[in-house]
């Protein structure tokens, strides 16, 4: 317990940090190069375009049954999964890529993978932007269920910092999982319904959906842009068990966190 | 009060293992400690330190200095024990300390000072005396990737000492600066020390620590050997680098000159010739009480001690020693003939055992000594010779100019006053 305390007393002190860290976080990823920032936006964008050009002009997939432009359906749900995914790779390497203020000074380190999440936030919230425009301009928007985004936003903030805790603590002592988490990722997208409508899966195979966290995240985003629905609870075993794996998550992150953070300068 | 510092029976262990594979195998598993063998970097260390001292730890490689700093500014946690520190600690372990070489050295001025928790406008403040200190000029804004390593020490250490530590740790940094800086930082840690800000140094240069340090902590092989005044310090710190245990018995005291050869392997830059009549041999430098030293200090008596081995009849060679700097200049040497000694018949095998004893004020540094077996008669003849035939150290109580120290007293008189006596500075 106590050891949970300092947890969030080293968090809490850390946030005073938080922007000037950020700031560096973001410059240094793009430090040396011409475009900088540019680049963290440029990846999402050809991809989302390259779809964007396969389906709705190549498959003249453009209208859904339910009305809604592919692309809209498609891009909200996207932009939460790489926002999830971005931050989940980010922010595992949180502690190895500082190994300078792990081994040189007297660090709270906790606070590097929020800070890798608020990074990701950044390049995350103008997506948010881009596509609340597009949709207005499409005639979809602006409308009552957009307001739901905060909550889904914050929860996805939440998951992946939970997760970021524990991952970061254990690739310092196993570097092999970064490269294990970009093949997990790559299967997490196909695993997850962002790309496909669960609706089409036969019905035996959902839990599976259900029990997926990231899928009552992404589900939300599209809910609230695309689909004009509420989905706090639209789902509730979807809920329940995102819940479950958020709390499970949070308690595993701090727990295993903590316990190894003494740890860290010997090993890394 | 800030800047005061207890360690109570520190112990630090690190956990070896063979491969990556068994630290995985080991934290997956319930056998603890099988797959890894204990390494104890640090055994037992207890010691206090009071505000404004100024304190030298020194070692060999490997004794645990840097694992006993990084306990104290709580990088690395120890295995048992308790550390209390009291105060800001600005700590440059290693080179510049969390530097970013990507970023100008401005924003990793800010980027430090926010670690260490200092409000931007507090730093901002800073930032000339900083730049001015590192004298680094217009580079401030520059990647520090560009940078000379020596830029690079300045910027850190300058940063260092103007986020208002109460306890300032510098480990082995010092020592890249050329002497400008280095006299610019000793004149800030006597600043420091005026204002009873704590001084932790770890080092090798045993000058530093005869010269700037109120108190020496000595370890060796993770235990604290000794404590105490930086003179006895260096003294044990002698003995421990040529491998001798921390205090003589009686039985080591007596030690003859093959014991002393062995300690001083012939350095791979010697140079060595003769007409094969001699062989030098048995080589070394001894303190008054015969026991083996690596480096000589400036006010103690020590013996340069070799033997000279005869293949054929020799009579009246003249025995010789000379020390020249790191740079190969001669700074001085003697032999038997200046010394008015006549040294006699030798004949097939025997062996002449020699012994210079004196005192040499030298300036302190590395130095290199020549030892010579010759003769004037009839005429000039090398028996054998070997130059640079290892290095030692001195060790100056006091920094001069040139060469060797005058040992000078001063005294300054103005008139209609009483005598102000500076005593030596």
């Amino acid at each position: 317990m106590n050891k949970i305390n300092s947890f969030f007393n080293d968090l809490i002190a850390g946030h005073k940090l938080a922007p000037e860290l950020v700031r560096r976080d973001f410059a240094s990823r793009h430090a040396g190069s011409l475009f900088g920032v540019l680049w963290s936006f440029i990846q999402p964008l050809a991809l989302m375009l390259v779809m964007w050009l396969v389906f709705e002009l190549g498959f003249k997939q453009g209208q859904r049954v339910d009305g809604v432009p592919f692309s809209i359906w498609f891009f909200s749900g996207f932009i939460a999964w790489s926002f999830i995914s971005e931050a989940i790779l980010a922010s595992s390497q949180a502690i190895t890529q500082y190994s300078f203020l792990v081994k040189k000074v007297n660090f709270k380190l906790n606070i590097l993978v929020p800070v890798r999440v608020y990074s990701s936030l950044y390049v995350h919230l103008v997506f948010v932007v881009l596509i609340l425009v597009l949709a207005a301009a499409l005639g979809l928007g602006p409308t009552k269920y957009w307001l739901q985004l905060p909550y889904f936003l914050i929860l996805s903030s939440l998951l992946v910092s939970s997760m970021g805790w524990l991952l970061s603590a254990v690739s310092v002592f196993f570097r092999d999982l970064n490269q294990i988490l970009v093949v997990a990722m790559q299967v997490a997208f196909w695993g997850t319904p962002v790309f496909w409508d669960p609706s089409r899966l036969p019905k035996n195979l959902s839990f599976l959906v259900d029990m997926n966290p990231f899928y009552y995240l992404v589900n939300g985003y599209r809910s609230a842009i695309a689909l004009n629905q509420w989905a706090f609870f639209s789902h509730p075993s979807s809920a329940i068990s995102f819940y479950i794996s958020l709390f499970g998550f949070s308690f595993l992150g701090i727990v295993v966190f903590q316990r190894l953070r003494p740890s860290f300068a010997d090993a890394i | 009060m800030s800047g005061s510092i207890f360690l109570t029976n520190i112990h630090k262990q690190f956990k070896i293992y063979p491969s990556k594979k068994h630290r995985v195998l080991e934290a997956l598993t319930f056998f603890k400690g099988k797959y890894c063998h204990p390494f104890h970097a640090l055994n037992d260390v207890s010691f206090q330190i009071s505000p404004g001292e100024t304190i030298g730890i020194i070692g060999k490689n490997g004794s645990g200095k840097s694992t006993l700093l990084k306990i104290i500014c709580g990088i690395v946690v120890p295995t048992s024990g308790e550390v209390k520190v009291d105060g800001r600690i600005s700590a440059l372990l290693e080179l510049g300390a969390g530097f970013n070489p990507e970023f100008t050295g401005r924003e990793n001025i800010y980027f430090t000072a926010a670690i260490l928790g200092i409000e931007k406008s507090k730093i901002k403040a800073q930032i000339p005396k900083i730049i001015e200190f590192a004298n680094i000029g217009e580079y401030i804004d520059q990647p520090v990737k560009s940078y000379s390593s020596g830029m690079f020490v300045r910027l850190a250490f300058s940063v260092s000492i103007h986020v208002e530590p109460d306890i300032l740790i510098i480990d082995e940094a010092l020592s890249v600066g050329d002497m400008n800086f280095q006299n610019r930082c000793f004149k800030k840690f006597n600043e420091f020390r005026k204002n009873g800000k704590t001084i932790l140094f770890v080092t090798h240069s045993m000058d530093t620590v005869l010269k700037y340090c109120d108190r020496a902590i000595l370890l060796d092989k993770g235990q604290k050997v000794f404590e105490g005044s930086p003179k006895e310090a260096v003294d044990i710190y002698k003995r421990i680098e040529v491998s001798l245990p921390a205090f003589a018995s009686d039985h080591e005291k007596i030690l003859n000159a093959e014991d002393v050869g062995s300690l001083f392997p012939l350095s791979s830059e010697a140079q060595s010739y003769g007409d094969g009549s001699a062989t030098i041999k048995n080589w070394g430098i001894t303190n008054e009480n015969s026991e083996p030293i690596k480096s000589i200090l400036s006010d103690e008596l020590f013996e340069i001690r070799f033997e000279v081995e005869f293949h054929e009849k020799v009579s009246h060679p003249i025995f010789a020693y000379s020390i020249k700097d790191n740079k190969g200049l001669e700074i001085t040497g003697t032999n038997s003939s200046f010394l008015r000694v006549a040294s006699g018949e030798f004949q097939i095998g025997q062996i002449a055992r020699l012994k210079f004893t004196q005192k040499l004020s030298l300036a302190g540094g590395p130095y290199w000594l020549s030892l010579g077996c010759t003769n004037f008669e009839p005429d000039f003849k090398v028996h054998h010779r070997i130059y640079d035939v290892f290095s030692f150290e001195a060790l100056a109580h006091r920094s001069t100019v040139g060469f060797f120290d005058p040992m000078s007293e001063f005294k300054v008189t103005v008139d209609n006053q009483e005598d102000i006596d500076q005593g030596s500075l």
